[in-house]
């Protein structure tokens, strides 16, 4: 019986190291400009850091548009980046963007080009993490307009 | 009576909830400098001096690039809730309007009524100019666009919005799609300085100009004593007690002329009206005929108000 459970505790162990190798940190990354897309999009790489040399497109998605939101785009080379669309932050509207993620809406207004390819320069060893770059496509306009629609945030012609 | 009190209560919550305060218009115009490098300028003798002015007419019928800009940022605009007005069409406008008038009499023969100074209104304009101008650099084979977008309050002349850059240089791309992608880059910048002025606008009021000028036979000047305080103190003292936190600046004092400046009235009147700068300086009109001082009112867009006290 011993010999049982000894057995499930090493299983369960080595489950769980393998997942906390292969966990990506979702509250780790960086954006910046990848293209002028078209009218009302946004090109955006975003960065996630992992344990292992891949992430998955959810991630992608998810952290591209938590940057747009809260963190701001940065610029690239000539092109400039964005200010985050909410600029009182993630805590004064937690129920709302709780939600919104949980739901899966974020996925309505990104989708990640090339996923499956890993672009030159878009694989960096950082220490212990790989740092992996994404390209992910932002209909930008569509976002701001669902957040103004909620009140979430104030539309340009707001109160007049 | 109840049903009097229920009436109010609606008419008052419908006032509350749907006064919006006036939407200003915007309107793009190529700038000076762009006219003047693609020849689109009008030149005339004032008095032997020559001066140029730009020829817009001219410009929006011959420049296919401009109307590209002009159409971009027109599209951005009105996704953001600021359809523009164009220029092109004010143009045509006032053009039939003009001829509209020339031809019209009432039936007993009477022409329609237009002062010299009604002539001179008459022309095309907004209350937010948005002043577009862009360059192309050569550098060899490869050319790059440089873009500047100013948006400038027509009666401040203050720039309550700007953004500009020089693009990536590029051998192979066509002018029109650097000039969309350089519009495209760009314009959120502006929008969000737009909006910080609109938010400084709907906390700290709307801001004017007003100039206050006498007739040459006027009884009063500005410095007549009414119980001892001279007109323009009683003037002075009005716009401060009416003004949000009672900011405004008197740039120009004489006794023929003053002229106020960042001048700040409230968005909405007591009735919870939306407010302009008539609107606002009627007030001021009024105010003056209990020292049995008559002024005339004259008025340009949202934020440029000039009175003439003296007469009407």
């Amino acid at each position: 019986m011993k010999r049982i459970y000894a057995f499930v505790i090493v299983a369960l162990l080595s489950i769980s190291s393998i997942s906390a190798k292969d966990k990506v940190d979702d509250n780790r990354y960086d954006i910046e400009m990848a293209e002028v897309g078209e009218p009302g999009t946004l090109v955006v790489k975003v960065w996630c850091y992992s344990k292992k040399p891949r992430v998955t497109e959810e991630i992608a998605k998810m952290n591209a548009i938590k940057g747009v939101l809260f963190k701001g785009v940065q610029d690239c080379g000539r092109m400039k980046g964005r200010k985050a669309l909410v600029q009182d932050g993630y805590e004064n509207h937690k129920d709302y963007f709780d939600d919104f993620f949980n739901e899966g809406l974020y996925n309505n207004y990104s989708r990640v080009a090339l996923n499956d390819y890993v672009e030159q320069n878009s694989l960096i060893k950082v220490g212990k993490l790989y740092k992996i770059g994404k390209i992910v496509v932002i209909s930008y306009n569509d976002l701001r307009k669902k957040l103004e629609t909620d009140k979430v945030i104030k539309g340009l012609d707001s109160g007049f | 009576m109840k049903r009097l009190l229920i009436l109010q209560f609606v008419v008052l919550i419908t006032t509350l909830v749907f006064s919006q305060a006036k939407k200003p218009t915007l309107m793009v115009v190529p700038s000076d400098l762009y006219c003047n490098q693609h020849g689109y300028m009008q030149t005339f003798s004032n008095q032997g001096s020559t001066e140029m002015v730009p020829d817009y007419k001219k410009a929006l019928q011959n420049d296919s690039q401009l109307l590209t800009a002009i159409t971009v940022i027109g599209q951005m605009m009105a996704d953001r809730g600021f359809p523009l007005k164009l220029m092109e069409q004010e143009l045509k406008n006032l053009n039939q309007e003009s001829a509209e008038d020339a031809l019209l009499t009432s039936k007993s023969g009477a022409d329609v009524a237009e002062s010299p100074v009604d002539r001179l209104k008459k022309r095309s304009k907004s209350d937010i100019i948005l002043q577009v101008t862009w360059l192309v650099n050569r550098t060899g084979p490869k050319y790059s666009l440089t873009f500047n977008l100013q948006g400038i309050d027509a009666y401040t002349n203050k720039q309550i919005a700007a953004c500009q850059g020089t693009g990536d240089p590029t051998f192979t791309a066509e002018l029109p799609v650097l000039l969309e992608e350089s519009i495209a880059n760009h314009l959120e910048t502006f929008t969000t300085q737009l909006q910080n002025h609109f938010d400084d606008m709907f906390e700290n009021g709307r801001e004017i100009t007003l100039r206050v000028k006498k007739w040459e036979d006027s009884e009063f000047d500005l410095e007549s004593e009414f119980d001892g305080t001279e007109l323009s103190d009683i003037i002075e003292d009005w716009i401060s007690a009416n003004t949000v936190k009672g900011r405004f600046n008197t740039t120009d004092a004489t006794e023929n002329y003053m002229y106020f400046e960042q001048v700040r009235i409230p968005l909405y009147d007591q009735d919870q009206r939306a407010m302009d700068a008539r609107r606002w300086t009627r007030g001021l009109i009024n105010k003056l005929k209990t020292y049995g001082v008559p002024a005339k009112l004259m008025m340009k867009g949202l934020g440029q108000a000039t009175i003439v006290i003296g007469g009407k």
